[in-house]
Order: structure tokens, then C-alpha cells, then sequence
């Protein structure tokens, strides 16, 4: 899709970004959305084939925040013990002692997520609807900042679970890594690999750092202008014709949300069309289908939403 | 794209009730187009026919005038008006896929209903279009609404109805009347047997069968007398042998005449006739405004009566004359034509010099020699007196109203024939008298030297019913209503309540109008103009109140200035070339003006900003909105400076 330009952010997150883009390199608008989505709460489907790059960005935006991180490959045979964890008895104690699971962590990275079958899937929708997971009956919940990156391969069909609408619907954003440019590719092919680099990355903040930020971002002010566009937009999806489904109030809410964070990075406390514009493709692409073909999403009937809704003077 | 099927009902309903009363004036292929047309649309409903595309839609439009013009050649009347609407009414239900067609066609049915108008005003067709305005209106919610509730939908319609039920009255009685209607069209289908302007042998008795109206007369209570109600309509004074014609040119009484004690007044209204002649009861003495008074005793209009006129008259029924009436010069009625019946009235009349006895003779002549009253005469041939008086002998009221004038001309007394109506039929109700074209009839006047022009009609010589008895059969009754049979009692009665509405529909004119405003204390008396203008005023300022005060709720609620000062600033800088697509934010428009007029972007910059402030941020006041209206009406970008000034810069 045509890519709109991406306004530089205030200079402390243009920092990061620029941290981030010195180990995935020339993924800077990429990078610029996963900071908003995991500002805004939200969590974060990366979509595209394999050694692109989407666990170095994984890895190293959960370094960069200086959060915990971990990461799972999802496979077929995988159960939901595996990502929650489970009580083990201990025969000193005569009890059972909980091991707690890799979800138990700051950043979860799931990799090929769709490889997993429904029911391990489903263990994970409620940790990242939630922010808790319940295991024998007892709920325990997770450390915030919670955030989950999941990576799935378009291309691969065979022996994989295609994640339903309804566990779609609960990543905020969906995004596109696609193929380094050429000068990019160079630096890589030229380079020693993205451990060194990994390495040498430094925290920028911590976990209360985040959490303050996100706590901000929901602060960011929504005028009823901005609603008004929203809301023209939201019906458009639902009446034009264009789509099998419109979007949800859910979606709504999370565009809102993507909206204000984006907003918040760029210096804001408020938010306009044009955030909303940014943020959009990533935030509804994965929530709509094409009325006119089964395959699951094309981008035009999207730019027929922004060529076709005004913006509310 | 989902075909509405929902809506071909609703508009078919409504354009089908407003075409129905146009259905037999209207030719029958045009008629059978749009049931055809139609019918295809509602069936294909069920059975899923295809739809005509745009290219065969347009295919049966041209075909649909080539038929109008083989119809009606250039006639460009209400008739043909009516037919354009006809043919694309059948069509237009085929090109109702978008709303916007769908309201196209509810307006076309709306002027359709509006075109019932020409054909009639009678109470019954106005009562009609109230129907019918409902129907089309209940289409008008239907495809607004396809999914409301079929009740909830009448509701509405009878909601809106009401509500401009007000405004209907003030502008039927405001809005100026044009002295020849807002359309001054040809009422359709008038004229086809109205009273001939030229008398020959079976032009009377051709109408003789037509239960056409002619007129009605309405005497308010004082009918005058039942028997031997003649309505005067032509003089004809001029004879070629076969037809006789009227004055080529009608003289005019200048004198009004004063005295007129014994006069009957009375309101006439008369179905158009195409021609200029008004009928009054023998004699009129004065004449009504927009006709004159001939010196032959006639009304003569000003112009074609085309539409239903309603006029007063006020005769003289007393037919002696009191003033002295100047003696006539010789009637012509030629020298070499009708030669036996010439030698008959001359021999019939030998010996006799008084006038009146060689009237006498000829009627005799009539009454004695087996003559009968037929409505079937024979065909006339060349001589077609001398084959009445002396071979056939069978013949209608101017068969023997034209024999005998032409008789007493031979024998070099004046006389003339009159065409006009005989009798008419009381409505009880209504104390009026309706004539119809069946009682056509054709009398004589002869000139007395004593008394002036006598009115002698010989038909009554040989047909003496023919007084009491209109020739259909129909009696003038003038006993009471206990005598009437049921159903005939009602037709009068429905015919009453429509007359009454008529007189006072079709009479409200533009006086009429004039008089309402004076009694409102409204000064009319400054010219035609003057009040037309006074009046078209008066009507849109009521129609402005009125579109303030109830329709106001509808429109936004108030206006934004921020909103109205933003827009004026996109206008000013689309002027210049920079247009702001609908979908492109304020700051990407601001960053686009920074790209391509650099000159503009300081004042650009403060404009937006002033906006997104208002617009999009947490708390703003109101002097915000001041600052942007100000800094916008200063903001007067011109398309000259294509780059920065640097003299401006340096300061």
C-alpha cells in the first residue's frame, strides 16, 4: 500500500526509533507503530515470512523498555500447560509447588503463533484480553506492562490453525515487515548479525516508565470533531457496501486508542484526523474483509475510506 | 447492487391513480403503454425478467415521442403535455434503481396529479387529487422509509397533509390569478361540439344527441318562468344559399342602458366552446365584464372562451321592445339560389302588404303541408331549402327556422335566424338550469315595422312539445322534488354541490382576489401590476414565515462559526489553486501549503493552529474563535506572488 509519510516524533521516542532501527534495520515506520501499539496497551501481530527480522524487533523493543522478555515457538503439539505453566508435586514438601509458564513475563513473543492449535491459542486470548491467567482453577495475574508480539507466516498453510476473527480482534495492530531496501539489505549482508547489535543495545527506560506513558496516553484529550470523523468512518466500513463486516465498537475503541497514542509520540495532548489516518491501516486491516473477494484483505476498499469520508470541518 | 424492490410498488401505485383520470382523454396507445409498462415492472417482481438497460430505456423514450408527434403533429396543447407525461411515467419506473430516480419520479408524479386540472375542476376531480396527492406522498415516505410500518407510514402522510393544508389555503388565496390561468392552456377535448358559427341544414341536429354540457344558469331563487326559455346565442343575417352566417364583423352598443326594471339577473357557466359567442336568455340587455353587448342583441366575448367562464347576465325577458328599434337594411340572402321556393313564398304571399299576414301565410304553409320534426333529416343537396320546403319536408329546428327566414326575406320583410338553446333541465337543489348541447335550436326574428325585431319560432308549428320537452326527452320540470325519481334526485343533488363548488373554484378570480384584499384593507385600486406585485410580495413573505417557523427544526440547528470560518479559508486558498481535498486533515493541509507557497505559510500556520486549538484540544475559549475569524478574514492569499518576497522579509 502507498506508504503515507510518518512525521518525525518528539525527540525522546525519535531516539528509541532510532535504536530499534539500528538492529532492524530500515523498518523505521514499522518500528514507529509497535512503540505506539505497545504504548497503547495493545498487542501486536507481525505478519510475513520467515528471517525478515520480527523477533530481532521483538527482542529489541522489549530491551529498549527494559522489560522482561520471552519468547515461545508455537507448535503444533504444544498444550496450554506449556505457556501458563503448571503445579508440579514436590515430594521434599509433599505439595504441589506452581512453575510458573513463559507468560509469566513482560514481553511475550509468540512465534508462529498459528502453528498452535486452537485450544494452546486460546490460552493465551486471556492473558491478553485480561492481563491474568487462570490455571487449575486459580487466577494469577500478570506483571505490567503486559505485552504480547506474535509472529505467523502468511504463506504457510499446511499444519497450521488459522487464528479466528475473534483472537484477531484482540491484537491491536497488524503489521507488515516486508523486505529490507537494498541499502539496507547491504548493511545486513555487510554486517556481523543482529546479536552484537542486540547487545549493544541499552534500556531507555523501565517497566514504571512505560506504565506512566500509558497512563498518559489515555489521558490524550479525544475532541468530538475527532469522534465525529471516527464515527464516519467506523459507519463507512459498515454501510458502504464495501466489506463484508464492518468494524466493531471494539475496533472503534481501539482505533481511539491507537490514535491517542500515536497523538501522545508525536508530541501531542490531543489527537487529530491525521493520527487517526496514520494509524488506521494497521489497526483496521486485519478486523475487515473485502466484500468482493474471499481473500482476507485488500487494501483498496481501505483507501476508498479515506478517499471517500471527509474530514469533519 | 441490490435491486429495490420494495420501492416499484409504492411509486407504480401512485403514478397509476395520478394517470387515472387522464385515461380516457388520452389516446388509447398511450394508455396501453402504461398499463403495458407497468405490468411488465410488477410482474417482473415475481418472475425475475430482466430489467430494460439504459440503452433499451432509451430506445422506448424515442419511441414514445415519434409516437407523441404522430399523435399530435405540432400541437403543442395540454393534450400533448399530458401525453409527454403519459409516455415517460410508463418508462420511468424502469430507471428506479438510485433514490435519486426513485424522488425524480414521485415529483413527476406530482405535476402529473396537477394536470387532472385541465381536464376538469370539478369538486369530484379536486377530491380526487386530495387522493391522490395522499397516494403519491404515502410513495413519497415509502421509499424514504421501506422498511417503516405500512400505518406508521399513512400517519406521516396524513401528518404532512394537515400541515400544509394552511398553506395551501393562503396561497390559493394570495398567490395573483392570472386572468387566463398559471397555464394557460386549452382545456382538452373542449370545443368539439360547441354551437356552430356557421348554420346549414343538419349542423343543429348533429348535436341533437350530445348530452354535453353547454352551460348552466343560475338564477338564485328567482326563476323567472319555466316555458320557452330561449338562450340567445348567434345572429346569423346573411344567407348564400346554403349556410347562413353571422355579421362578419359585429357592431357594438356604445349606450348602457339605464332602465332596468323587469330585468333577471342571473350566473351563467359556461363550458368553453372555442368560439366568442355568450349565451344569455332572450334578450340580454347588458353585458358582463371582458364582453360586449351587439347591436343584434348578442354577447360577444373578448377573446375565445377556452376555459370555463362564469359570467352574470341580465336579460329582458318581456321581448317587446321599449326603445325604437331603427329599421334594418335588407337582409342578403343572394338572387339566383332556392328559385321555387322564391316563386312559392311569392305566390303564397300574393295580395298581402301587412308584414304580419305574410307571416302568418308561411306558417300556415308550414302547419298545413305535412312537415315533420325529425332529428334524422335527410341529406341536403344543392337547393337545400327548395328540397325541404317542397320535396322532403322532414327537418330539424334550422331546417325550418331557415326556410322561413329566408321566406319572408323574399318577400322583403326582414328577418334573421338566431341560433341558441331551447329550455333546459331544473335541478331542483340548486335552483339552477342546466342546458345542454341537445337543446341546440334555431329560431327566427322578424322585423316589424311597429315593434322591431319578433322572435317566431316555426318549428313550434309543427312540433309543439318541442316547448315543454328538450329534444333527448328530458322535461324542464318545474313542479317539486316529489315527482323526481330516487336516482335522478341524487344525480341532482351531486350535480348542485359541484356547481356551487365550480362558481366559487373557478370563479375566484383575480377581482375576486382584488376584492378580498380590499375587505383585508389591503389597497388595490393602483393598477393591475401594482397588485400582482403586492401580491406575489405578500405570498413569499408568508411562504418565508412559514418555511421559518416550521421547517426550521429540520435544518441545522445553529451555525458554526468555526466551521464557517475554516471553509472561508479553504475557499480563499482553492482560488488560488491550493484545494483542499475533503478527506485531507488541517495539518497535512498546512504542511502541503508550507511545500508549495511557502509565502503562505506563516499566516496558514496561524490559522490551523487556531483551529486544531478549537477544533481538537482539551479546553479553548471563545476569544480563540475570534482570533480565527479575524486572522481568516485577513488571510487574502493572491495568486501573483508565487514566491517569497524578500522585501518583506527584510523588515
Amino acid at each position: 500500500m502507498k506508504q503515507r509519510t510518518n512525521p518525525m516524533m518528539i525527540p525522546e521516542f525519535e531516539k528509541i526509533v532510532r535504536q530499534v532501527g539500528s538492529v532492524v534495520l530500515g523498518k523505521e515506520p514499522q518500528i514507529r507503530l509497535a512503540l505506539a501499539c505497545l504504548f497503547a496497551k495493545g498487542h501486536l501481530l507481525i505478519e510475513d515470512l520467515p528471517g525478515i527480522g520480527k523477533t530481532t524487533l521483538a527482542k529489541v523493543l522489549a530491551r529498549c523498555m527494559g522489560l522482561k522478555f520471552q519468547r515461545m515457538q508455537f507448535t503444533s503439539d504444544l498444550l496450554p500447560g506449556d505457556i501458563l505453566g503448571m503445579s508440579v508435586f514436590d515430594s521434599h514438601t509433599a505439595t504441589f509447588t506452581f512453575h510458573s509458564g513463559p507468560i509469566f513475563t513482560q514481553v511475550f513473543l509468540a512465534d508462529e503463533i498459528n502453528r498452535a492449535t486452537p485450544k494452546s491459542q486460546s490460552a493465551l486470548l486471556e492473558a491478553m484480553e485480561e492481563e491474568q491467567v487462570t490455571i487449575e482453577g486459580e487466577t494469577r495475574s500478570l506483571e505490567a506492562p503486559f505485552f504480547v508480539i506474535a509472529t505467523q507466516n502468511p504463506m504457510e498453510q499446511a499444519g497450521t490453525f488459522a487464528l479466528p476473527e475473534s483472537q484477531m480482534d484482540r491484537f491491536l495492530m497488524r503489521i507488515h515487515l516486508g523486505y529490507p531496501d537494498r541499502a539496507a539489505e547491504k548493511q545486513i549482508l555487510t554486517g556481523t548479525g543482529a546479536e552484537p547489535a542486540l547487545a549493544a543495545v541499552t534500556p531507555f527506560m523501565d517497566k514504571t516508565e512505560v506504565l506512566k506513558i500509558q497512563k498518559a496516553v489515555e489521558q490524550v484529550h479525544v475532541s468530538d470533531t475527532f469522534l465525529t470523523y471516527l464515527q464516519d468512518l467506523l459507519a463507512f466500513t459498515r454501510t458502504s457496501g464495501k466489506f463484508q463486516v464492518g468494524l466493531s465498537p471494539r475496533a472503534g475503541l481501539s482505533l481511539s486508542r491507537a490514535a491517542r497514542a500515536w497523538a501522545y509520540l508525536h508530541g501531542r495532548d490531543h489527537t487529530l484526523p491525521e493520527d487517526l489516518q496514520q494509524i488506521l491501516p494497521w489497526v483496521a486491516g486485519h478486523r475487515l474483509r473485502s466484500s468482493r473477494d474471499l481473500i482476507e484483505f485488500s487494501q483498496d476498499p481501505l483507501m476508498d475510506l479515506f478517499s471517500t469520508v471527509p474530514v469533519p470541518v | 447492487m441490490k435491486h429495490p424492490d420494495g420501492h416499484v410498488v409504492p411509486v407504480i401505485s401512485a403514478l397509476a391513480v395520478a394517470m387515472a383520470p387522464h385515461a380516457l382523454g388520452l389516446p388509447v396507445w398511450i394508455i396501453a403503454w402504461c398499463v403495458f409498462m407497468w405490468l411488465y415492472m410488477l410482474v417482473q417482481l415475481k418472475t425475475g425478467w430482466p430489467v430494460p438497460g439504459p440503452v433499451l430505456r432509451h430506445v422506448l423514450a424515442f419511441a414514445g415521442i415519434i409516437g407523441l408527434l404522430a399523435t399530435f403533429r405540432i400541437q403543442i396543447g395540454a393534450d400533448a403535455f399530458v401525453g409527454l407525461m403519459a409516455v415517460m411515467a410508463g418508462i420511468k419506473p424502469f430507471e428506479m434503481a438510485t433514490h435519486r430516480h426513485r424522488m425524480i419520479t414521485v415529483l413527476l408524479t406530482y405535476f402529473i396529479i396537477i394536470t387532472s386540472l385541465f381536464r376538469s375542476e370539478s369538486l369530484w376531480t379536486v377530491l380526487y387529487m386530495f387522493v391522490s396527492v395522499f397516494v403519491t406522498t404515502l410513495a413519497l415516505v415509502r421509499i424514504n422509509h421501506p422498511r417503516g410500518r405500512f400505518r406508521a407510514g399513512i400517519t406521516l402522510t396524513a401528518r404532512i397533509m394537515a400541515q400544509a393544508v394552511p398553506l395551501m389555503i393562503l396561497l390559493f388565496l394570495l398567490f395573483p390569478r392570472l386572468q387566463q390561468g398559471l397555464f394557460s392552456v386549452e382545456t382538452p377535448g373542449s370545443g368539439q361540439s360547441g354551437f356552430a358559427e356557421i348554420l346549414s341544414p343538419g349542423s343543429i341536429s348533429r348535436m341533437a344527441r350530445d348530452p354535453s354540457v353547454a352551460f348552466r344558469a343560475d338564477f338564485d331563487g328567482t326563476l323567472p318562468q319555466t316555458r320557452g326559455l330561449y338562450w340567445r346565442g348567434i345572429v346569423f343575417d346573411r344567407f348564400n344559399g346554403v349556410q347562413w352566417h353571422p355579421a362578419d364583423r359585429p357592431s357594438f352598443v356604445h349606450s348602457r342602458q339605464r332602465d332596468l326594471t323587469g330585468s333577471v339577473t342571473y350566473t351563467i357557466v359556461l363550458e368553453p366552446h372555442k368560439s366568442r359567442w355568450l349565451f344569455a336568455l332572450d334578450r340580454p340587455v347588458a353585458a358582463p365584464p371582458g364582453a360586449r353587448l351587439t347591436t343584434d342583441h348578442t354577447l360577444f366575448a373578448g377573446r375565445p372562451v377556452t376555459r370555463r367562464r362564469v359570467y352574470q347576465a341580465i336579460s329582458m325577458m318581456d321581448t317587446a321592445l321599449k326603445k325604437k328599434e331603427p329599421v334594418p337594411s335588407a337582409v342578403a340572402i343572394g338572387t339566383d339560389n332556392n328559385p321555387d321556393t322564391r316563386s312559392l313564398a311569392r305566390s303564397l304571399a300574393k295580395g298581402l302588404s301587412d308584414p304580419r299576414e305574410k307571416l302568418d301565410r308561411m306558417l300556415n304553409f308550414f302547419k298545413e303541408n305535412h312537415f315533420t320534426y325529425t332529428l334524422t333529416p335527410p341529406l341536403a343537396k344543392a337547393h337545400p331549402v327548395d328540397d325541404f320546403v317542397l320535396k322532403t319536408r322532414q327537418g330539424y329546428c334550422e331546417h325550418y327556422a331557415g326556410a322561413l327566414a329566408f321566406m319572408m326575406n323574399v318577400l322583403n320583410v326582414p328577418a334573421r335566424v338566431v341560433g341558441g338553446y331551447l329550455g333546459g333541465e331544473l335541478n331542483p337543489y340548486g335552483d339552477y338550469i342546466t342546458v345542454r348541447q341537445s337543446s341546440a335550436h334555431a329560431w327566427v326574428e322578424v322585423f316589424m315595422p311597429d315593434t322591431g325585431w319578433v322572435r317566431v319560432d316555426p318549428t313550434l308549428v309543427v312540433a309543439p312539445e318541442r316547448l315543454e320537452q328538450n329534444p333527448d326527452g328530458s322535461f324542464l320540470n318545474s313542479s317539486g322534488t316529489g315527482t323526481i325519481p330516487v336516482h335522478k334526485r341524487l344525480t341532482f343533488m351531486l350535480e348542485a354541490a359541484n356547481l356551487k363548488w365550480e362558481a366559487w373554484f373557478t370563479g375566484y378570480s383575480f377581482a375576486a382576489q382584488k376584492e378580498l384584499m380590499a375587505q383585508l384593507g389591503v389597497d388595490t385600486a393602483r393598477g393591475q401590476w401594482k397588485t400582482i406585485l403586492l401580491l406575489v410580495s405578500l405570498t413569499l413573505l408568508v411562504l418565508a414565515l412559514f418555511l421559518r417557523f416550521f421547517l426550521h427544526r429540520l435544518g441545522p440547528e445553529k451555525k458554526d462559526p468555526v466551521a464557517e470560518a475554516y471553509t472561508l479559508f479553504c475557499k480563499r486558498l482553492s482560488r488560488i489553486g491550493l484545494v483542499r481535498p475533503p478527506n485531507l486533515g488541517p495539518v497535512d493541509f498546512l504542511n502541503q501549503i508550507k511545500v508549495l507557497r511557502p509565502d503562505l505559510a506563516d499566516n496558514a500556520r496561524t490559522i490551523t493552529d487556531l483551529y486544531v486549538q478549537i477544533r481538537f484540544a482539551k479546553t479553548h475559549s471563545n476569544s480563540l474563535t475570534k482570533q480565527l475569524i479575524t486572522h481568516v478574514r485577513h488571510f487574502k492569499p493572491s495568486g501573483r506572488a508565487k514566491t517569497p518576497s524578500h522585501k518583506w522579509n527584510s523588515h
